[in-house]
């Protein structure tokens, strides 16, 4: 008996093991993959203009030019820009969370009117291209005059206008247990209690993937402040980063891969550091099913 | 108080005591906790909604006022444009394969990540990367990796002996790099689900264990099941984003070579932006709309038959 | 010569950035009542280094308009401007293609210029005419231009040295550069096994005109009732470039043209000649030394030489609260000093004569040294088709002509699906 379940547990080690080197190539293998065009990006971000012309390409410039860089943040308000992007991406991000988790939770825990209707036209709010609701939202906008301020791109976020997070939280709180709820009401906890002081410290995986999801939406969208900033000096980093492709006049793709570098990397440094948080926090409180 | 509340009609009583059921107060707090939602969809998303529907039924060149047409754009598009027939069968292949194909490489990876590895933050973070670039530079790194003669691809394949392939400028092989792209967006729905195998309880696994089930076992009768309702989001979400694909259509290929990459959301943008019909634009997103619908409504209804809610309402007397 | 383009950013930088400071101080709006006017337009960081030495060069001569500047990325400008201009949100000037003029004044949205030209008795014999009649419609100016961009072929001398052979003549009048020539000449300069390609078979519009025009053909009828790109003359002309790439094989084919945004071959010394518009400046610092390069008219055809073109101008709202002003900062643009500056830090073709004849454009010993052939091309302009519904019979020629680019099909039968398609929507 024993010796079995010892060979047992033995077998299982291999298998493990043999399970981990597979995934670590697995991962490995990917990882090349995923890395190798950043790895081209960052090259490039170090070439001379025609350096970039040369066929067949270099992998490593030589000589290489970090000038580039300054040349991104003297010659353009780059670091503005990325600043610019930090306010909005904050303040819509906070937004987007408080109202988004308020909605889910009601629309994922509470019994009311037209809810399910209402569910419906919240999915379809997200239906409809946005190209076509470009000029009445801007006719809007403009009557309440908020032409070139930052409102159009961070007020709608405090009143859930992302949709898709309302219903990411929606499915992520229909997996926990309602007898939670349940046992909270019998102490007299009041619904709002039961969100703020069960529902959201059990759902913390969730709110970090959604406010990373949102924060990494809002640091890359476009069309909205394409459309609604004006002054060079409030850009957006993303719509700041277009301006340096240029069909007609061609494109400086050393600069422009250089701004995609500082462009991205902020958001790889906050998503190195939080994932763990994020996602391994929760392990230890646990949800007891 | 209570004596002469009993007397009083029901309404009345509620009105002045401000003592509700538990339903009633129920209803009130999910209706108070919707409010922002509700109030922003009805500024903000109603009203523009409404003047694109009723821009579809016009003629609108963006700058002289629009001519009432009532459902001519609508009957055009669907008897006389074969252009957008052409754009809808793209859009449509496009969705079918690129939508499952990125959820299950999401559920793959963030399996093989949720486990103690090494470098564990590094994996996660490479995988992720992807998900950050801005629409445009992922456009940009693709013609590089998609390139024929200096192509990273077909300078991995020439390794393995295979000839270059036309990855962009074959017709009958452009809707198919395009899928292969959607694999690199993967790190979002790998997120997602890390997030949900979070909330999967351990004791769960422990049990199975017990049982004797092995990993692949463990993951097809307790992981998947248990993140269904997460499973089901990124499904709707995928069909959602998928058919309103068009940065990287837009940036790459510009719709060729021979149109075998035109998006419906491109055609739709031309129309708009290039030839001034904006209310035959609102029409083609209207049709969008009510196609993405479609689909949801069925994924929704199908739903029910796979998607398990812990915390489910139904049952519980609705 | 690198070192010198990095002093001259220098020195235009800190020019835009002493500008932004005295705009910026609170003195400069308190000091004068000036109007504000608001120009939109697009560019690349080049472009906008130029646009903001030009303003700062308009900031400098005269107090009473001020310029606020919006920068909007190339690829979506046309999106943000006409959501403006739907929206009632009107700039002052704007900075459009060519092709944006004749349907936006059917929309009434461009100010008619000819008062103010009358008023002032403004002469515009210094702006090249050809390039200048772009902004007129029905005999009306709405704008000027800010460029003269016909495309011509550029070709790589030290590929044509290496080869052995001549190079292609520089003389408009030389009708022994015919097809024939220049189909000899790709021939001999093709290697495949150095990677090299004879020419490079662009799919843009413009690259594609210039043949069909040389041959005499035309894509509308000229009532405009009928597209007729498969007449035989044009027909002849895509067949003979279809079969660059596949009979003769000189020209590369599509995929690997558009493998890094297509223009990019011949910077990178892959392609001996190929159409390109004059971006010269660009294209100096691009090659660098890698190789010698020059320009020449396309080869003629049985209708003899063309070249194509169009490029931006500045226009003015029809809607301007300041149309005065407007206009003012309209002459500027067009005037010596402004398009000088311009043409230096650009390194475009200018549109004034005198610009064109001076060394600010000519700059001597720097290449092409046949850069005459871009002034006097412009009487062989065959500027894009006018037609309400141009652009999108362009869109579709393009996606059937893809097809044979491709492969596998006629040239006939590609104009005729174009044509059978275009004439459904005219």
């Amino acid at each position: 008996m024993t010796a079995w379940s010892l060979a047992r547990k033995a077998n299982r080690k291999r298998t493990d093991a043999i399970q981990k080197f597979v995934i670590y190539l697995i991962l490995i293998a990917g990882a090349v993959i995923v890395l190798f065009p950043f790895l081209w990006t960052f090259s490039t971000s170090l070439k001379t203009p025609d350096q970039v012309y040369q066929i067949p390409p270099q992998m490593i410039p030589d000589p290489a030019d970090p000038l580039n860089y300054a040349r991104v943040l003297v010659d353009r308000p780059f670091a503005r820009w990325m600043l610019n992007s930090l306010f909005v991406v904050v303040v819509s991000t906070v937004g987007t969370l408080l109202s988004c988790s308020l909605a889910a939770f009601a629309f994922s825990r509470l019994r009311w009117p037209l809810r399910d209707k209402l569910f419906l036209v919240l999915l379809a709010t997200m239906m409809l291209p946005t190209q076509v609701t470009l000029i009445p939202t801007f006719i809007l906008f403009k009557e309440l005059g908020w032409i070139n301020t930052y409102f159009p791109i961070t007020l709608p976020a405090w009143f859930a206008r992302n949709a898709f997070y309302v219903f990411l939280l929606r499915q992520f709180f229909m997996t926990i247990p309602l007898d939670l709820d349940d046992a909270a009401r019998m102490d007299g906890a009041s619904h709002l209690q039961v969100y703020w002081r069960i529902i959201l410290p059990m759902s913390k995986p969730a709110l970090g993937v959604a406010a990373l999801m949102f924060a990494q939406f809002k640091w890359r969208e476009f069309l909205a402040p394409l459309i609604y900033l004006n002054r060079t000096d409030s850009l957006t980093a993303a719509v700041g980063l277009r301006t340096f492709m240029d069909e007609t006049h061609g494109t400086d793709w050393e600069l422009m891969m250089a701004a995609n570098i500082m462009f991205m990397l902020p958001v790889v440094i906050v998503f190195f550091f939080t994932q763990r948080y994020m996602i391994q926090g929760v392990v230890i409180t646990g949800v007891k099913g | 108080m209570i004596r002469g509340a009993k007397r009083a009609p029901a309404a009345i009583r509620h009105g002045l005591n401000f003592r509700l059921t538990y339903k009633q107060s129920e209803a009130l707090s999910g209706i108070l906790m919707a409010a922002p939602w509700i109030l922003g969809f009805l500024f903000f998303v109603a009203g523009p909604m409404i003047a694109s529907l009723y821009l579809a039924m016009t003629r609108w060149d963006l700058f002289t006022p629009p001519r009432f047409l009532g459902l001519d754009n609508f009957h055009a598009l669907l008897t006389d444009d074969n252009t957008f027939w052409l754009s809808f069968r793209v859009t449509t292949l496009y969705a079918v394969f690129s939508v499952p194909i990125q959820i299950a490489v999401g559920l793959a990876l963030a399996q093989m990540l949720n486990q103690k590895i090494r470098l564990l933050g590094m994996f996660r973070s490479v995988y992720y990367l992807p998900s950050v670039l801005s629409g445009v530079s992922i456009a940009i790194m693709f013609r590089w990796i998609f390139g024929t003669q200096y192509g990273l691809l077909n300078g991995a394949l020439k390794l393995l002996g295979i000839d270059p392939i036309s990855w962009l400028g074959d017709p009958s092989i452009v809707l198919f790099s395009f899928i292969l792209m959607s694999v690199w967006g993967s790190g979002a729905n790998m997120l997602i689900y890390l997030g949900a195998l979070q909330s999967v309880p351990t004791e769960l696994y422990e049990a199975a264990e017990v049982d004797g089930a092995g990993s692949f076992r463990k993951f097809f009768k307790i992981t998947v099941p248990m993140i269904t309702p997460v499973i089901f989001f990124t499904l709707v979400n995928g069909i959602i984003l998928s058919l309103q694909e068009f940065q990287t259509p837009f940036i790459l290929t510009n719709g060729g070579p021979a149109n075998a990459s035109l998006f419906i959301v491109l055609y739709l943008y031309r129309n708009a932006f290039q030839w001034f019909k904006m209310g035959y634009a609102s029409a083609i997103a209207w049709i969008i709309f009510f196609y993405v619908l479609v689909l949801s409504l069925l994924v929704l209804r199908s739903s029910k038959a796979w998607v398990y809610y812990e915390g489910s309402l139904k049952g519980r007397g609705e | 010569m690198h070192k010198l383009s990095r002093r001259d950013f220098l020195k235009y930088s800190s020019l835009s950035a002493f500008g932004a400071m005295v705009a910026t101080s609170p003195w400069s709006t308190l000091a004068q009542d000036a109007v504000t006017l608001r120009l939109t337009a697009w560019g690349n960081p080049t472009e906008v280094q130029a646009r903001e030495a030009t303003l700062a060069l308009y900031d400098e001569m005269q107090d009473a308009i001020d310029i606020e500047f919006i920068h909007t990325p190339g690829s979506e400008y046309m999106t943000k401007l006409q959501t403006q201009l739907a929206g009632g949100d009107y700039p002052d000037v704007m900075f459009l293609g060519n092709g944006a003029i004749e349907p936006f004044v059917a929309r009434g949205q461009l100010l008619a210029l000819d008062d103010y030209l009358a008023r002032d008795n403004f002469d515009t014999s210094d702006i090249s005419q050809q390039n200048l009649k772009l902004y007129n419609v029905d005999g009306v100016q709405y704008g000027f231009p800010v460029d003269a961009p016909n495309q011509q072929l550029f070709y790589n001398k030290t590929l044509f040295d290496a080869a052995g052979i001549d190079t292609p003549a520089a003389d408009w009048e030389d009708e022994s550069w015919n097809w024939d020539a220049f189909l000899e000449k790709a021939i001999a300069l093709t290697d495949h096994e150095a990677g090299i390609w004879g020419w490079q078979v662009k799919t843009g519009f413009r690259a594609w005109w210039i043949w069909v025009t040389a041959n005499g053909g035309t894509f509308f009828n000229d009532e405009g009732t009928e597209c007729v790109l498969n007449s035989p003359a044009a027909v002849e002309a895509l067949q003979f470039l279809a079969d660059l790439i596949h009979v003769h094989e000189v020209a590369p084919p599509l995929d690997v043209a558009s493998e890094m945004g297509s223009g990019e071959l011949f910077q990178s010394g892959v392609t001996a000649m190929e159409t390109w518009w004059p971006a010269i400046g660009r294209m100096r610092t691009n090659i660098a030394d890698k190789f010698e390069w020059n320009v020449a008219p396309h080869p003629a055809g049985a209708a003899g030489k063309s070249t194509s073109g169009g490029g931006t101008g500045h226009t003015v709202s029809a809607f301007t609260q300041q149309p005065d002003e407007s206009w003012e900062f309209l002459k500027f643009l067009i005037s010596t000093p402004c398009v000088s500056l311009w043409t230096d830090i650009m390194g475009i073709v200018p549109p004034l004569t005198s610009v064109a004849e001076s060394d600010v454009f000519l700059k001597p010993g720097e290449p092409p040294a046949d850069i005459l052939v871009f002034t006097k091309g412009n009487d062989y302009l065959r500027p894009d088709p006018r037609h309400p519904q141009f652009t999108q019979a362009q869109q579709i020629a393009q996606s059937q002509l893809e097809r044979l680019w491709v492969g596998g099909v006629t040239a006939q039968e590609v104009c005729d699906d174009a044509v059978a398609e275009i004439n459904r929507l005219l």
